[in-house]
């Protein structure tokens, strides 16, 4: 449309132009013509009227009439048809965003009142535009930043859990996942060869059906379990639920596995299984001799003394043997059983402060509570303790009206006692212990716990006591100690960057043309590559090194990367090793490229390879296929010409010369990584000037790149 | 005259067999079957030494320990605990409300037997 018009106008002010240049000559025909049809008698009386020096003031008149035509044709063009054209491209640069809020100083203001109004009006709604426009903008911004806090946000909370969680959308593709399960399915060889990663598909380690089947029991249940066999894990839980955007009725989009490692809850569940069995053999072996020597001496009175003596001695023996079975069954059972219920290590003195917290929140009695060895730790559920201490100290308040209360928290030989302390009135023996068995009441807070129910949790015991001396009584609870937890929940893998853990614009890759072609380049999962070789011919050389990064929808994924030194078989030329530093030294005990080459292809599996120069690495991976049956068959992009393209002016398309013009900081240059790393960047700063060209998928890249001269060399 | 025993266990087999080796070495036995019992016979009859079975029905062995220990009437007497539960916080329990010495079952016999001398040993009959 802004062509159009541009056109128009120019059409328009060529017409004029003709316009001036050809009123004299009208003029002029106009008088031959009006002379020519006059009769002989009429034309001299014509120049008889005007006379002769008259006939010279007309051409004069006539002259001074086209001067005057001409000029006014010029302030025509000049003062409406230019300014006007002006206003129109004003008006269009205004309209599609074009230029700043003011226009340049080389136009000139119209000289026409209603021109002038005109263009200050146009002046005017451009800068209104304009401010709407980056009002919009700036919203816009604000909004993608509160989205990414968010996401920053969920992904630290994610990585802070030390139950494994992966995200994918309904296709498989993994879209968040943290450390724990980043940890628990690296394991073994399987974990190895599949890592986890974001647009991976979770179906390289779990298996499809197991999961299409999970999903199947979602449509009637808000969550499903099932048990699985990993490869290098052993027997995890899975527990999945749908992702929703919206609506709970809505078909979901996704979802979240919850994963639990069951080996050691099932090799600690078959060793207490083993204690039983043990024990119930050896139980039933004596107790069947214990039954059939009495009930023999019992039926017999009137067996000899010697064979009685004989018989009550096989009684005691089999009843001491017994006694020793139960005692290492039971020494055995105490060492290697853990509570059933989840607890944690806390620091003796945090629970003290919660407790005493909540006890001066819920109370009106003073609480108060002794210096406690901070080296004392507790193996707990510290809200049923705190509840349990809270509980107490509401009965004292009430029914006794005990106003002060004291905490107190001690080692007491191999265990840790936590006391409830207050002076004066004690409890019957009686009623201690029916606080013990009573529901915990907290005001408005039912729980169905009793503190001796907390308390045996814990495996522990609780009781009341009286201290005579000082007229004080106390709850003691006495639990069994813990060592200081040697790491509170998972480490972060690295203090320096945050892992890339989280790409939900995956869950709208599911609904993506299927078409490759037609997949938008900036939505793409790629393998940006490099190999280092020992010289430039494919036919000769071999590789030495290859590397690669991942990039996820125009995200370099810095964390999930590939790379591997390649024993050559062959000398390293000194050139060579000049200029990517790696020798046969470093070669040595480094795996041949028929090992190397099955574990990049599965690295790149199900992406597009980018490689800067790409038709260079690729003949030396081509001429590997038959020796080791990998091939790649996924498309291929290649910065080169994609800078080629997105940058037709620049003659330099090397990967320095890109990097530079992109402001790509360029480290590690020449070792295979580094160069996937600055290729990946450079390659994720094209997107937006490819865009700028009209090129946005996959296929409309492919195109330009195979159109540029570039692409015309061959290696 | 030898040392009063009294013997709080509702478990009759075990009684059965404590009864007749105590009264072996001479003391004077008498035994009950929970814990109400327990207290008004160590009224009553002002044992030197109480075997208090921990699970009785009623008032526990515990409560009964502890309301013997509160009660300055039987402030000489001992208190040999026992029980069928062998884990070591309620061994600490017996010992913190007040029993002299804790019994796991099954124990031996001649043990406990040796245990109550040990504990009689030093006071007075």
């Amino acid at each position: 449309m802004k062509t159009d018009d541009a056109g128009a106008t120019r059409v328009a002010l060529r017409a004029m132009a003709l316009g001036a240049g050809s009123t004299a000559a009208l003029l002029a025909a106009v008088a031959a013509v009006v002379l020519a049809d006059l009769d002989p008698d009429a034309r001299a009386r014509l120049a008889a009227a005007l006379g002769t020096p008259r006939i010279a003031l007309l051409a004069l008149g006539a002259i001074a009439l086209v001067a005057l035509v001409a000029w006014l044709q010029w302030r025509w063009r000049a003062s409406v048809l230019l300014p006007a054209a002006r206003l129109a491209a004003r008006a269009d640069a205004a309209a599609i965003g074009a230029g700043s809020g003011h226009r340049g100083d080389d136009d000139p203001a119209p000289q026409a009142a209603p021109l002038r109004a005109a263009a200050e009006a146009v002046e005017r709604l451009a800068v209104r535009l304009a401010a709407t426009r980056d009002e919009a903008a700036a919203r816009a911004q604000a909004a993608r930043a509160d989205v990414d806090a968010q996401r920053a946000r969920l992904a630290a909370l994610m990585a802070q859990l030390s139950q494994a969680v992966v995200v994918c959308n309904l296709e498989g593709t993994v879209l968040l996942f943290n450390e724990a399960a980043r940890t628990l399915l690296a394991r073994g060889e399987a974990g190895a060869a599949a890592p986890l990663g974001l647009g991976r598909s979770i179906f390289a380690r779990i298996d499809r059906a197991l999961i299409a089947h999970a999903l199947e029991r979602l449509a009637t249940a808000p969550t499903a379990q099932c048990l699985a066999s990993l490869a290098g894990v052993g027997l995890i839980r899975l527990r999945i639920a749908g992702v929703r955007a919206d609506a709970a009725d809505a078909a979901p989009e996704g979802f979240v596995l919850l994963l639990d490692d069951l080996t050691d809850d099932l090799a600690a569940g078959s060793h207490q299984d083993r204690v039983l069995r043990t024990l119930a053999d050896a139980t039933r072996g004596g107790l069947a001799n214990i039954r059939a020597t009495s009930e023999t001496l019992a039926d017999h009175g009137d067996m000899s003394p010697e064979r009685r003596l004989r018989f009550v001695h096989a009684i005691r023996d089999e009843a001491v043997r017994l006694s020793g079975t139960l005692e290492s069954a039971w020494a055995e059972h105490a060492r290697t059983s853990a509570s059933p219920w989840p607890l944690e290590e806390i620091r003796g003195a945090d629970l003290v402060r919660l407790a005493t917290a909540r006890l001066r929140d819920k109370l009106t009695a003073t609480v108060q509570h002794d210096e406690i060895d901070d080296t004392l730790w507790i193996r707990c559920d510290s809200f049923a303790l705190v509840q349990a201490i809270a509980y107490l100290g509401a009965r004292l308040a009430g029914e006794l009206q005990v106003r002060d209360l004291r905490l107190r928290l001690a080692r007491h030989e191999s265990h840790v006692a936590i006391d409830l302390v207050w002076r004066g009135a004690p409890i019957s023996s009686e009623t201690a212990a029916t606080w013990e068995i009573d529901a915990f009441r907290l005001g408005d807070e039912p729980s169905d716990a009793t503190l001796r129910e907390v308390v045996e949790r814990h495996r522990g015991e609780v009781w009341f006591q009286r201290e005579r001396a000082s007229h004080t009584a106390y709850f003691r609870m006495l639990l069994p100690p813990a060592s200081a937890p040697v790491a509170a929940g998972p480490a972060p893998r690295r203090a320096a960057s945050r892992p890339e853990f989280y790409d939900f614009d995956l869950f709208a890759a599911a609904s993506l043309p299927r078409e490759l072609a037609e997949r938008p380049l900036a939505a793409l999962a790629c393998t940006v590559f490099d190999t280092e070789t020992t010289g430039l011919d494919p036919a000769l050389d071999r590789i030495v090194s290859i590397a690669a990064v991942r990039v996820l929808n125009a995200r370099v994924l810095g964390d999930d990367s590939f790379e591997q030194l390649v024993d050559p078989g062959i000398p390293v030329p000194d050139a060579a090793t000049a200029i990517h530093g790696i020798d046969d030294a470093m070669l040595a005990g480094q795996p041949a490229i028929a090992a190397v080459l099955p574990r990049f292809a599965r690295f790149a599996d199900d992406t597009v390879l980018v490689a800067h120069n790409a038709a260079f690495d690729l003949s030396f991976l081509q001429r590997l296929a038959d020796e080791t049956g990998v091939r790649f068959t996924q498309p291929v992009l290649d910065t080169l010409l994609l800078s080629a393209v997105a940058q037709p002016g620049e003659s330099q398309h090397s990967l320095e010369a890109i990097a530079r013009r992109l402001g790509v900081e360029v480290l590690g240059r020449h070792t295979a990584l580094g160069d996937a790393a600055v290729t990946a960047e450079v390659f994720v700063r094209l997107l937006p000037l490819l865009s700028e060209r009209g090129i946005t998928t996959l296929g409309q890249a492919s195109e330009a790149a195979q159109k540029t001269w570039y692409a015309r060399l061959s290696y | 005259m030898g040392h009063k025993i009294l013997i709080a266990d509702d478990e009759q087999s075990i009684v059965l067999s404590l009864e007749f080796l105590l009264e072996a070495r001479g003391y004077q036995v008498r035994s009950v079957a929970d814990g109400e019992q327990a207290i008004a016979a160590a009224r009553e009859f002002a044992p030197d030494l109480l075997v208090l079975d921990v699970m009785m029905p009623g008032r526990s062995g515990y409560e009964v320990c502890q309301a013997l220990r509160a009660d300055p009437a039987h402030a000489g007497l001992k208190i040999l605990m026992l029980s069928a539960k062998g884990r070591d916080v309620e061994v600490a329990k017996g010992l913190h409300l007040g029993a002299d010495a804790y019994m796991t079952k099954p124990f031996s016999t001649r043990e406990l037997v040796d245990r109550v001398g040990a504990l009689l040993g030093s006071a007075q009959p």
